[in-house]
């Protein structure tokens, strides 16, 4: 099911990882410990496809995960440090939208057992952000196993969980594992936690330095103590696969042989899900709406304009406000997937990463195009313009869209960066110049009436610039969200 | 008289921006190299003394 | 032995093209009938836009190969590219504002090469802060390297947006203000000879600092894990 061969990972010159063969068979239950800093968390990211390894082969259910990514992640369940939950969403809605990036057809029926089971359908409509520590963390579970996959990762489960949630979470796990579930767990205490794996592999230095049955339980923590301080385990490193209880191979009611999601059912699915939360808060929209309306009225005192120096003035003013305001919005819209992790959680299912940009993008082309409408109507009043012309569609639309597309991919680097916020109108406004050109002169001859024809040059060079951004674009943000 | 201050500022500016970019290089290098044989220096007195420049291990 | 012949030879070089093309400039081109000395500006000022704008392009490179091999070299190429780069550029625009003051008459025209120059400078100045604000290496060479895609496949969109917009404009520069003689040209190519071994120099020295760099955080790294 498992097997890594030489596998290296490093940061720079840190190395996480170093030459791990490992190993694991279907059905086996194996604990994995280790010091702080041993590269547990970096061996289960690599397992769940989050990480590619710097040298080295890995394959997942006999397949190269580089290869047939969507394949293997439809079958894995990974459960991170984060909860990978988007706090503005409900339960209900959470588990919804990952159930249709995962291509779940009987959606409904799959989430009313796991909500019971985390003991929320009294809650479901409540947004998570609500919630108490131990409530995210039974819906987190719930999210993993939402595509009922064979293969789980944890991660520190039981990190925060009193007794009896963590007797709770033991019982749920025994149960999986009866069911013929594969189990890895990482953690790095290992008194307390009395889950029945059947095989310990200890990390140290991103060495692989112990891989054996796990025996006698309670003589664990001295054999654990004494191989960590010793650098090497006493008997040899377990070559071969232990002998593992040859679970039956056939996942819990599976139902990983329905297709796979369309890239627009992809689409659509993110763009739902982030409208949905923007029903729920109406942060972006007010935000760049109050923003823009004020910085229409500075420009107006600041420019004195009046009459006919409005005129003149205006289409710049109007794509100026658009594009400062347009950065509020699109850092926040990137903010929101990495706070608890959510685009770490669409990484982890089959969505294609085309269709996460194109999802994002489109969702903050319509943000954009909202304000525009608000900005336009508003100067219409404010300064006795006739801002309509038949052309106008096409430049609001492509100067909009060219801005969003450009802006998605950009507040998805800077939302990683220590800057963040500050850095993307810096990084971001350069890149729009010729934007912002052909938008302002493509308006402003539309509002001179002269006509669709005076704009011809600029309307072309607006759809160059949509084209090259989108091509542009789709090719490099895999390597963007990619760690 | 006075144009010929524009020329004698602009090739002063050609001048300095190149040497000062290579001034610049020149010291972050000794600096780094320094930093590194103070490593070196202090992983030969804590092991075997190797003076290899690449990683090692 | 050899490394250390090669290691003096291009900056060597650099040093005395640079010094024969200063010569030429001010001793061997012709004054210029209509601009008068001011004129001799334009060989190093266009020798140093080329470069700058060539130094952009090799980033761009640098980046397409990095993010299609992954081998760190071509992310060192992509760095030390831009920030040499970026040192041409800023002499262009410096020098360009030195030369519109006598020749038009102000410090900055909206000229369309001029302005392109501007947009060039700002998009290596992102790229730059871009780098400086980096943590996760590996995926911060990615990032870097897709904002100097980005920023590379934008100039040409820029410098069309600018010419457009700026026709209306008379072309100061364009070839029938000034007749360029044979002597004029000879100066220019070797302005622009001394201009690229120059950044070939710089180019290199900032990739051996990123190269040592790179040694010392893998002894340092070698020295914790130890």
């Amino acid at each position: 099911m498992i097997e890594f061969r030489g596998v290296t990972k490093a940061f720079g010159a840190q190395r996480a990882l170093v030459g791990v063969d490992l190993s694991i068979g279907a059905g086996e239950w194996v604990a994995l410990t280790g010091p702080n800093g041993a590269g547990k968390t970096t061996l289960l990211r690599i397992l769940a496809t989050l990480a590619q390894p710097t040298s080295g082969s890995v394959r997942l259910f006999g397949l190269n995960p580089r290869e047939h990514g969507a394949q293997i992640r439809r079958q894995i369940g990974y459960l991170s440090h984060r909860t990978l939950l988007y706090p503005d969403l409900s339960a209900e809605q959470n588990l919804r939208f990952y159930a249709r990036c995962y291509g779940l057809n009987d959606s409904a029926a799959r989430i009313a057992p796991l909500l019971e089971q985390a003991q929320l359908t009294a809650r479901r409509h409540d947004l998570v952000a609500t919630y108490s520590r131990g409530m995210q963390q039974r819906l987190a579970l719930a999210r993993v196993l939402l595509h009922a996959p064979p293969l789980l990762l944890l991660d520190e489960p039981y990190t925060g969980l009193d007794t009896f949630a963590a007797e709770e979470l033991t019982a749920q796990l025994s149960q999986l594992h009866g069911a013929g579930c594969t189990l890895v767990l990482a953690t790095h205490t290992w008194e307390g936690e009395t889950f029945p794996a059947q095989r310990a592999l200890i990390l140290q230095r991103g060495r692989l330095i112990h891989d054996a049955p796990l025996g006698e339980r309670a003589a664990f923590p001295a054999l654990y103590r004494q191989v960590v301080t010793q650098g090497t385990s006493q008997p040899p490193v377990n070559a071969g696969v232990p002998a593992a209880p040859e679970a039956p191979s056939a996942a819990p009611e599976a139902p990983s042989s329905a297709p796979l999601p369309g890239f627009w059912r992809q689409v659509g699915a993110i763009l739902a899900k982030d409208l949905a939360a923007e029903v729920h808060t109406r942060e972006l929209l007010s935000a760049m709406g109050v923003f823009a309306v004020l910085a229409l009225l500075i420009f107006s005192f600041a420019l004195n304009m009046q009459g006919h120096a409005a005129g003149a003035a205006v289409p710049g003013v109007l794509w100026t406000t658009l594009a400062f305001a347009g950065t509020l919005g699109l850092s926040r819209s990137l903010a929101r997937e990495q706070g608890t992790g959510g685009l770490e959680g669409m990484l982890l299912t089959p969505v294609e990463r085309t269709a996460i940009f194109a999802g994002k993008a489109l969702g903050n082309w319509l943000l954009m195009l909202v304000v525009a409408l608000v900005l336009w109507l508003l100067s219409a009043v404010l300064f006795n313009l006739v801002l309509w012309e038949a052309g106008m569609l096409p430049v609001l639309l492509l100067g909009t869209g060219g801005y969003a597309v450009v802006g998605t991919l950009l507040a998805a680097i800077a939302v990683n960066t220590r800057a963040r916020e500050v850095l993307l109108p810096v990084l971001l406004l350069p890149l729009l110049i010729p934007l912002l050109i052909a938008a302002v002169q493509a308006t402003g001859g539309l509002m001179q009436g002269l006509g669709a024809a005076a704009g011809g040059d600029w309307l072309r060079l607006l759809v160059v610039y949509n084209l090259v951004a989108v091509a542009v674009a789709l090719l490099t943000f895999g390597y963007v969200v990619e760690e | 008289m006075t144009t010929n201050l524009y020329l004698w500022a602009a090739y002063g500016i050609f001048c300095a921006i190149p040497l000062g970019l290579a001034v610049s290089l020149a010291a972050r290098r000794r600096r780094v190299q320094r930093q590194m044989g103070e490593e070196i220096g202090a992983r030969g007195k804590a092991a075997n003394g190797g003076d290899e420049r690449r990683a090692p291990q | 032995m050899r490394d250390k012949i090669t290691g003096w030879a291009l900056p060597a070089l650099s040093v005395l093209l640079f010094l024969a093309a200063l010569g030429m400039v001010f001793f061997y081109a012709p004054r210029e009938a209509t601009m008068g000395d001011v004129q001799r500006i334009f060989y190093f000022h266009v020798a140093s836009a080329w470069v700058g704008f060539f130094g952009f392009f090799v980033t761009f490179c640098g980046s397409v190969a990095y993010l299609l091999r992954g081998a760190r070299t071509w992310d060192i190429l992509a760095l030390a590219s831009a920030e040499v780069g970026l040192a041409f550029i800023t002499m262009t625009l410096l020098t360009g504002m030195l030369w519109a003051k006598p020749a038009w008459g102000a410090y900055w025209i909206w000229e369309p090469r001029l302005t392109i120059s501007a947009v060039q400078w700002v998009l290596y100045v992102a790229y730059s802060m871009l780098r400086g604000a980096l943590d996760a290496p590996e995926r911060g060479a990615r990032f870097a390297a897709v904002y100097g895609i980005v920023a590379f496949v934008t100039v040409p969109l820029s410098w069309f947006a600018i010419r457009w917009w700026r026709t209306i404009h008379p072309q100061l520069l364009s070839g029938g203000e000034m007749a360029i003689t044979p002597p004029m040209l000879t100066t220019l190519l070797v302005s622009l000879a001394a201009f690229t071994v120059l950044y070939a120099a710089l180019l290199r020295a900032r990739m051996q600092l990123e190269r040592e760099r790179d040694a010392l955080a893998a002894l340092r790294a070698a020295q914790e894990g130890a």
